[in-house]
């Protein structure tokens, strides 16, 4: 008999992500590979895990009423020693278990957990002696117990292993799903944008060098911040990006756009916010409510700061309903925006937009500590 | 041959008038910052060839172009646009060429020419009618 959850995280995986992480260090295999067996949280599971065990094998015995229970209390005396053996024996050997490499982690805990038990079935045949009369096939009954008991421990171990081999690759895939769509959704500059930016380069080369010179080195910024693999970027930067996407724009539309920015005083620029929050919104602003009026206008974007909170709001004029429906993917980049502050900050974020008179809001608040 | 230059974004129309200067047989009549601009201009100026942005505030350069179809002699029309999404339906309103931005110079002449082999046929065709017509 031996208890469920010898905790052991082994993994292929692990092989693999060693083989590709070229810094990870050669004489410590990732510190946190193996789940902490000395945690609180991890010995309930393991105690929990055992009773369970416990439970099983007593009613699997055949015993009815009052002999169930018995069976019930003894089996799970002996199943959590075992468990309980298992987990101070990983805590401690955790250091040494680190050193190894996954596949060998894996089966050191195995082989260790398999001691474990095969030791307490010992103490406990030396203890409580069952029945010295040999049997048939030239087995005691302590020999037979002790069997069993190994038996059920490397089943029970192997099955934890794969286990904690699936939780594991399981939480990876997740980690990697959300860092990739992380990814995905920032990397998004309209192919318009880059295509009207080089154009307007080429068109400044002969006519004021200068301006090309400062459009190439903005373009440059932005673009390494779409590419980047920063999540979050403080304020500050946020809004020096947006600067540098509104010269490029101002380049492009001259007289026809005007950009107002109000923000506050006491809003604190060095908080962190995921990067590329703000440059989408201005862009639609710009996209929808600027280019397609012949005469242009004004967006303005203003932060503000209420206690713990940044609120943000930028807002154009709304341009008369089909030259503004010609423009498709607005929604498209505000659902990406509003995907991402979930991302960033749970549900203690929303967007609104507001269509009043011909003005068009993008307006949410967000709280000076980011989650990721 | 006179080209007029339809373009929103001035350094856009700016670099357009440069190499137009430096292409023989090719002269800009003048420039229009919309739809609405190029059809009074083309109505005005006569130009041959008309380069169209498409994406344009108020008249679009689509809707310029079904608008110029409309005449009696239309100027050819090349379309010039940042990003392809509108190609085929540029097709669709008789258009001669499709150029996108960042324009080349040779890309620009050979769209130019074929302009100038397309209203020289066309200009052929309509004398042949009138005489046709005539007799």
């Amino acid at each position: 008999m031996e208890l469920a959850a010898p905790p052991v995280t082994p993994t292929q995986l692990n092989l693999m992500a060693h083989a590709t992480r070229n810094t990870a260090d050669s004489t410590s295999y990732e510190a946190n590979f193996l789940p902490n067996f000395c945690s609180a949280k991890t010995v309930l599971l393991a105690v929990l895990c055992a009773e369970l065990l416990a439970f099983i094998l007593a009613l699997s015995s055949g015993a009815d009423g009052r002999v169930l229970w018995i069976n019930l209390a003894l089996i799970s005396v002996f199943i959590q020693w075992i468990a309980l053996g298992n987990i101070v024996v990983l805590c401690l050997s955790r250091p040494q278990l680190n050193r190894l490499t996954p596949l060998a982690a894996a089966l050191g805990c195995y082989g260790l957990s398999l001691v474990v038990t095969l030791a307490v079935s010992l103490f406990a045949v030396w203890f409580a002696p069952l029945d010295l009369v040999a049997l048939g096939n030239g087995l005691t009954l302590n020999q037979q117990f002790i069997q069993r008991n190994v038996a059920i421990g490397a089943i029970v171990s192997a099955v934890a292993l794969r286990y904690f081999y699936v939780q594991h690759q399981w939480k990876q895939n997740i980690e990697t799903e959300a860092r990739s769509r992380i990814q995905a959704l920032q990397a998004r500059i309209r192919p318009h944008f880059l295509f009207n930016s080089m154009n307007t380069i080429a068109s400044l080369t002969r006519t004021s060098p200068e301006l090309a010179e400062k459009a190439v080195e903005d373009l440059a910024d932005l673009f390494r911040g779409s590419l980047g693999q920063q999540d979050n970027v403080t304020l500050a930067q946020e809004l020096e990006f947006v600067r540098r996407y509104i010269n490029i724009e101002q380049l492009r539309l001259g007289d026809r756009l005007t950009v107002e920015w109000h923000v506050e005083d006491e809003v604190d620029t060095d908080a962190k916010v995921p990067a590329l929050i703000l440059q989408p919104l201005m862009e639609n602003a710009i996209y929808h409510g600027i280019e397609p009026l012949p005469a242009g206008g004004i967006v303005n974007l203003r932060i503000a700061q209420v206690k713990r909170r940044i609120q943000i709001a930028i807002d154009n004029p709304l341009p008369a309903g089909r030259a503004y429906q010609q423009r498709s993917g607005n929604r498209m980049a505000q659902d990406n925006i509003r995907q991402r502050l979930k991302l960033a900050y749970g549900d203690s974020t929303t967007m609104d937009i507001n269509k009043i008179d011909d003005r068009y809001t993008v307006s949410f608040s967000i709280p000076l500590e980011i989650r990721s | 041959m006179k080209v007029l230059v339809v373009d929103d974004e001035p350094p856009a129309r700016a670099r357009l008038v440069h190499m137009l200067n430096s292409t023989p047989d090719f002269e800009p009549v003048g420039e229009a910052a919309n739809g609405m601009e190029a059809v009074e201009m083309v109505q005005s100026h006569r130009p041959a060839v008309v380069l169209m942005d498409i994406r344009m505030p108020g008249k679009d350069g689509l809707e310029a172009s079904r608008h110029l179809a409309q005449m009696d002699e239309p100027p050819a029309i090349i379309f010039t646009t940042a990003y392809s999404e509108h190609a085929l339906e540029a097709f669709d309103t008789l258009a001669v060429s499709y150029l996108v931005k960042p324009i080349r110079q040779e890309r620009l002449e050979h769209a130019l020419n074929k302009a100038r082999k397309l209203t020289q046929a066309q200009a052929r065709h309509v004398g042949h009618r009138k005489r046709y017509a005539g007799a």
